[in-house]
């Protein structure tokens, strides 16, 4: 424990709170304390006596010179885009105040931590980041980080008792081991389309090619997919599957057996060949098309499927180890030996639980 | 609502994007509109939210297929992913928040530079409940809205107020946009003179169902 972070106060911008930050948490529903300087706040009360109309376009810049550097191409996919350290709090508090996954995070106190943790990880991860003065360094916040970070949160937060400066650093620890590979993969645009080519479309077309041309018969339509799989995998899962079957499939991730890139790809596959089905009836369907595949897999949390979540993680883990081990023909049968298993008639399927519960029963 | 809800039984299908800063409503007002439902406590969206609509404009069904963005996000590789086939866009700012509202230039600016040059615009002024903590006067937006050619409107996602009407109003003009285009399209064979023909690429209205993977039944009624 000793070996973990020290960590350091989110600093004190101002005292000043503005009227759009009260309203914005009034919005939210949560009356948070945020201290946060606004440089346009600012100017407008500044301009108070002036009653003329305010230009749409004002005189002082808005955007942040910092925010990519001039020479920098603003189109490039493999710049990441920064903020100071302002509006770095402002997103992560609009953000805090936003989770709804526990009624915990509605607690200031809670908001307060998770903010002391989230900055922390901001700061550590700048760690090549030549400005010392973390007044003036840029800050890659992303959103999604903050959900990960609740979750993790969760695991360790009791609401009876207080949860202790060493609990703190555990969960920067484990949020750091998380986001670090997760971060640079999914996060990152130009890194995103890189795992998209690299791995998942090449997994994907040696597992099913039937499902390959699905999602990718249509070569122009490519990053298309990247429409879903942007929240499938920066959250792994958790807006798509229940949280305790994620934090089934992060237990996986965890364990690092395989590189992050490969897991993921395979954990999207899996699911998809369970839900293999469905996806052939869009693609048959001569009234729907590509957005529709893509609807199915933006609300897949609301198709009430139940995945056997231990099936996919076992799914995946066969995919990843044939996978690493350069046994790129065996992906296609593990897929297909899979779907076999699964669709044995229903009576059998029945017979087989009572079964294993039997034998569990007289196990235990 | 639930009365013209239409499934599959549409005429036009239109894709239009909610754009606008994190934390301004889009995704409230998309909810609002398509399900007449608001989350006091909405999640911040991760990537793209996705819902649909049908509605009856002039006696044609028409599905609005409502694409709702991160704000925080600009997804440079996969913008045009995200802006393709758009017809229409909600720029949408928060009226107690003025950077929301001085950021639409920038949004703007992205969508006049990845999507077709006919798409219909709306400004959206958000939270309009949020009267008594006004930062950007209605004035402003609408002149604003004015010069640059844009529908405009201050609605609030919370008590449901002009939501229905901005959607509508937008879904509207690309109708007219399109029936026009159509109309045009058919004189052109004539003597249009093309004084009022849209300038630039066709829309790119996605087919009709029946349309989409063989043309050759018609779905319109």
């Amino acid at each position: 424990m000793n070996s973990l972070y020290t960590l350091v106060s989110v600093p004190l911008l101002s005292e000043t709170q503005s009227q759009s930050e009260e309203s914005h948490h009034e919005h939210n529903s949560h009356k948070l304390k945020t201290t946060l300087f606004n440089p346009l706040k600012h100017i407008m009360t500044n301009d108070k006596n002036n009653k003329r109309i305010r230009k749409l376009t004002p005189n002082e810049t808005h955007s942040h010179p910092l925010l990519i550097s001039p020479d920098s191409n603003s189109d490039d996919p493999s710049i990441e885009i920064g903020m100071n350290i302002n509006d770095t709090l402002e997103i992560i508090d609009l953000d805090l105040s936003r989770l709804i996954i526990s009624p915990i995070f509605q607690d200031p106190f809670v908001h307060g931590l998770m903010r002391k943790i989230l900055f922390n990880y901001l700061l550590i991860s700048n760690k090549d980041n030549n400005a010392d003065d973390i007044l003036k360094q840029t800050y890659y916040y992303r959103q999604g980080f903050h959900e990960i970070l609740a979750v993790i949160f969760l695991q360790f937060y009791h609401r009876d008792t207080t949860i202790t400066e060493e609990q703190i650093k555990f969960i920067l620890f484990i949020f750091i081991k998380l986001m670090d590979p997760l971060r640079l993969t999914f996060y990152q645009e130009s890194q995103l389309l890189t795992w998209q080519q690299s791995y998942f479309i090449r997994i994907l077309k040696l597992c099913d090619l039937d499902l390959y041309k699905i999602l990718y018969g249509d070569t122009s339509m490519n990053n298309h997919n990247l429409i879903w799989l942007i929240r499938w995998t920066r959250l792994l899962f958790l807006r798509e599957l229940p949280m305790e079957d994620c934090l089934v499939i992060w237990d996986h991730i965890l364990t690092f057996s395989y590189s992050m890139d490969v897991m993921v790809a395979c954990l999207v596959i899996s699911i998809l060949v369970v839900v293999k089905k469905d996806l052939t009836k869009i693609d048959k369907d001569e009234q729907m098309d590509n957005d529709d595949i893509i609807e199915y897999l933006l609300q897949f949390d609301k198709r009430g499927s139940k995945l056997n979540v231990l099936q996919v993680c076992q799914l995946s883990g066969l995919l990843c180890e044939a996978w690493e081990s350069g046994h790129w023909k065996e992906l296609n049968k593990i897929v297909l030996n899979h779907i076999r298993n699964n669709n044995i008639d229903p009576n059998r399927k029945r017979l087989e639980d009572k079964l294993r519960k039997r034998v569990q029963k007289i196990i235990e | 609502m639930n009365n013209e809800d239409y499934g599959y039984d549409y005429d036009y299908l239109f894709k239009i994007v909610l754009i606008g800063d994190s934390g301004v409503g889009k995704s409230n007002l998309l909810s609002r509109f398509t399900t007449n439902e608001f989350n006091i406590e909405s999640k911040s969206t991760i990537g793209v939210e996705f819902a649909t609509r049908t509605i009856e404009v002039e006696g044609k069904k028409i599905k609005a297929q409502i694409w709702d963005t991160a704000g925080q996000e600009r997804y440079r590789a996969i913008t045009s992913a995200y802006y393709r086939g758009a017809v229409g866009a909600l720029i949408v700012y928060d009226i107690s928040k003025s950077s929301t509202y001085e950021n639409c230039n920038h949004w703007l600016t992205e969508l006049r530079e990845n999507a077709d040059d006919n798409v219909a615009v709306g400004l959206i002024g958000n939270k309009s409940d949020l009267s008594h903590l006004r930062a950007v006067p209605t004035d402003e937006a609408k002149n604003f809205a004015s010069e640059s050619q844009l529908l405009f409107a201050e609605t609030s996602a919370l008590n449901s107020e002009n939501v229905d009407q901005a959607f509508r109003e937008l879904i509207t003009a690309i109708y007219q946009m399109v029936s026009k285009h159509q109309v045009d399209m058919g004189d052109s064979n004539g003597n249009n003179n093309g004084a009022n023909a849209p300038k630039g690429p066709t829309i790119s209205l996605t087919p009709t169902p029946n349309e989409k993977k063989k043309s050759s039944s018609n779905n319109c009624c």
